[in-house]
């Protein structure tokens, strides 16, 4: 294929963007991720862990016809979910902030090198697998890092939301630093005003440290025309437990037009560590929906557990895929990874895919997907019992969505979660 | 009640009408009266009650069924339900991620809109729910686990009988609600069927065995063999039944 098209515009900004004001390690680590990002390219069908979504031609056809300068400071959006730990992005550019003790938010260029030696050392040597990681550490213009400090327990979940108001692209930087036992709850919404394109690659990276405990949602209800390109990268160090929630919310209109991909990227780096992830979506109309999840077991007693529900109607296309990778000479990994998947239309596809790869003998693994459509059996009980076809259908529907949903231990976020994904076909309030 | 005449079905395939299963039946059940049928396995007695519920892997040959007045066969499977029939399957569909409560509440408020009755809000549908789990002797936790996803057979069984209490057919068909239950879940079985019994409402049980008619005393019992009712009778033609078993009877 060669060299893809977007890079060159998309260097052209690199170089412009201003920071000579950074610190060294800054610089070097925006070099670095820029020599990454060349070398690879932009992520297309040609890579195996992005067969499904051409981001090389999104971004493409998004910078022919919108262009991909960064969009300046727009307007907040209304709080998704109340809390009283509330951080707002408008275009990349953060808009307004709350947060209670003992949380910090940072700029990246405002950490100390000696204070913060770890989280520097940790941000120089992440070897990204994703080139739009890449992308994101050498062009955003600004770059947070919210620091859970040791043994923090935080109740009120951390709500992020990125929105955006006008026309453009734009670059969301997040890095997470959960220190060792702390716990805390973080809620990221990606949204936008349904009256233009945008275009939204947003990179979030976490540690979580030992023994700590992060509860993390991704919620994506984009607005119409837009394009999501996510990455999620988490490292998970001795006994910490990382669960996450994966989910398209909001409500669809009959010509929904959304495309988006999220890759995660989990590492469970020391022993004992965990990794549970739920996902559902439902897409309707021209929408594309692709989740990817990739974990490595890279000590010993890990364990994964992972399961998305999709749903594709209209014309829509899902994906579910990546790999459990087990690496050579750990001992006693759990992995799991599950889809399972319904079409309503003859139009729709849904690619599910889970993987396996082992280099260890000592695991127990499992992976399956299924594809199929409503189960006749169980419309004709509900219809012994007085339900008609289209009620039964929408019970069915809801219930099978709900079993792509955590429980995140808070409830009022369980019950939020649930009403944004069932708004997504038509339910909720 | 329910009359069937001379009915035939067949498994439906999709060639067209496979095997003839129900060979010609005739049966009146009139309001009130409780119906026992007992006949060996694969005798058809189970594919009796799904054709009534309007199952399409059944396909109906020949012959008319009314009930309550109208012609039951050409109505749907919801509508049927919501004319009063219900059928107690003696395999209940497990429906992972709907809990029962969610389900029961659809059920019932289903059925009162056909009804022309405002819908019962969670509370109430929790309230009726509640009275029942007791008549059924299970516990409220019940209520928000999915619908007989992980139940037991003996669970399963109760719950049909107790989406019965809170739906208040006029005609329950019990296909075997008594198989796999021990003996303490067959008295419940027996009771809550009898607490149905009502001058307004009949009953048609499906059995293998006479344990349970032993606590429900139906008004009549049918041998039923190979598609069709062959004897008639009361009590007696059960303990006839045990005596010189189907053949004898048949004879």
């Amino acid at each position: 294929m060669g060299t893809n098209f977007a890079l060159q515009p998309l260097n052209a900004l690199i170089a412009a963007r201003p920071s000579t004001q950074e610190p060294m390690w800054l610089q070097a680590l925006r070099a670095t991720a820029h020599a990454h990002f060349n070398a690879a390219g932009l992520p297309g069908k040609r890579w195996e862990s992005w067969h499904y979504s051409a981001a090389d031609i999104w971004l493409q056809q998004f910078n022919e016809q919108h262009g991909l300068a960064p969009v300046a400071l727009g307007a907040d959006a209304p709080a998704a979910f109340p809390s009283d730990n509330q951080l707002h992005f408008s275009h990349g550019h953060l808009s307004s902030k709350k947060l209670d003790a003992p949380i910090t938010l940072l700029p990246l260029q405002h950490l100390d090198a000696e204070k913060h030696a770890a989280l520097i050392n940790w941000l120089g040597d992440y070897p990204h697998k994703d080139s739009l990681a890449s992308l994101a550490t050498a062009l955003a213009s600004e770059s947070w890092v919210l620091i859970i400090p040791a043994n923090a327990q935080i109740e009120q979940p951390i709500c992020v939301s990125h929105h955006t108001t006008q026309p453009g692209a734009q670059i969301a930087q997040l890095i997470v630093w959960v220190e060792a036992g702390a716990k805390a709850t973080l809620l990221e919404t990606f949204s936008g005003d349904d009256s233009h394109a945008a275009l939204q690659i947003a990179h979030t990276q976490v540690q979580v440290g030992g023994n700590a405990k992060l509860t993390y949602a991704r919620l994506n209800r984009d607005a119409q025309n837009s394009q999501h390109l996510g990455v999620f990268e988490a490292d998970l160090q001795r006994d910490a437990q990382l669960r996450v929630q994966v989910l398209r919310g909001g409500d669809n209109v009959a010509d929904a037009n959304q495309k988006q991909r999220n890759g995660l990227y989990i590492r469970l780096q020391e022993n004992g560590a965990e990794f549970i992830a739920r996902g559902a979506f439902a897409a309707a109309g021209a929408q594309h929906i692709d989740y990817h999840l990739t974990v490595e077991h890279n000590a010993d007693h890990g364990r994964c557990d992972m399961q998305v529900q999709g749903i594709a109607g209209g014309k829509s296309r899902g994906v579910v895929n990546g790999r459990i990778y087990i690496a050579k000479k750990t001992r006693d990994n759990d992995g799991h990874f599950t889809s399972h998947n319904l079409l309503l239309s003859n139009d729709a596809e849904i690619d599910a895919k889970p993987e396996l790869e082992i280099h260890a003998d000592e695991v127990r693994c499992n992976h399956g997907a299924t594809v199929g459509q409503f189960d006749e059996d169980q419309l004709l009980y509900l219809a012994t019992r007085g339900i008609d076809r289209a009620e039964a259908i929408a019970l069915l529907t809801e219930g099978f969505l709900k079993a792509g949903l955590l429980e995140t231990g808070t409830i009022a976020l369980d019950e939020f979660l649930q009403q944004q994904l069932l708004a997504s076909i038509g339910g909720g309030a | 009640m329910l009359k069937i005449t001379d009915l035939h079905a067949a498994i439906t395939t999709d060639e067209g009408n496979g095997k003839e299963i129900i060979k010609g039946l005739n049966l009146d059940i009139k309001p009130g009266e409780v119906h026992a049928i007992m006949g060996p396995n694969g005798s058809g007695k189970s594919t009796l009650t799904r054709v009534l519920s309007g199952d399409p892997h059944y396909t109906v040959t020949g012959g008319r069924v009314s009930f309550g007045g109208e012609d039951l066969l050409d109505k749907e499977p919801e509508q049927r339900a919501r004319d009063g029939l219900f059928l107690s399957y003696q395999y209940p569909v497990a429906i992972p991620g709907v809990s029962n409560i969610q389900f029961l509440k659809a059920a019932v408020n289903a059925q009162r809109a056909a009804q022309g009755l405002a819908p019962l809000d969670a509370l109430q549908i929790l309230e009726a729910a509640r009275a029942g789990l007791k008549q059924v002797n299970l516990d409220n936790s019940f209520l928000q686990r999915p619908v007989n996803a992980d139940f037991s057979g003996g669970e399963k069984k109760r719950n049909e009988l107790l989406q019965m209490l809170l739906l208040k057919p006029r005609l329950c068909l019990l296909d075997e609600v008594d198989s796999g239950l021990d003996i303490d879940a067959l008295k419940v079985v027996g009771d809550v069927v009898n607490s149905m019994r009502d001058p307004h409402r009949s009953i048609l049980m499906i059995t293998h065995y006479r344990r349970l008619l032993d606590h429900i005393h139906p008004d009549h019992v049918h041998i039923f063999t190979d598609g069709k009712i062959v004897a008639s009778g009361g009590m007696e033609l059960a303990e006839e039944l045990e005596r010189s078993g189907y053949r004898g009877i048949a004879a």
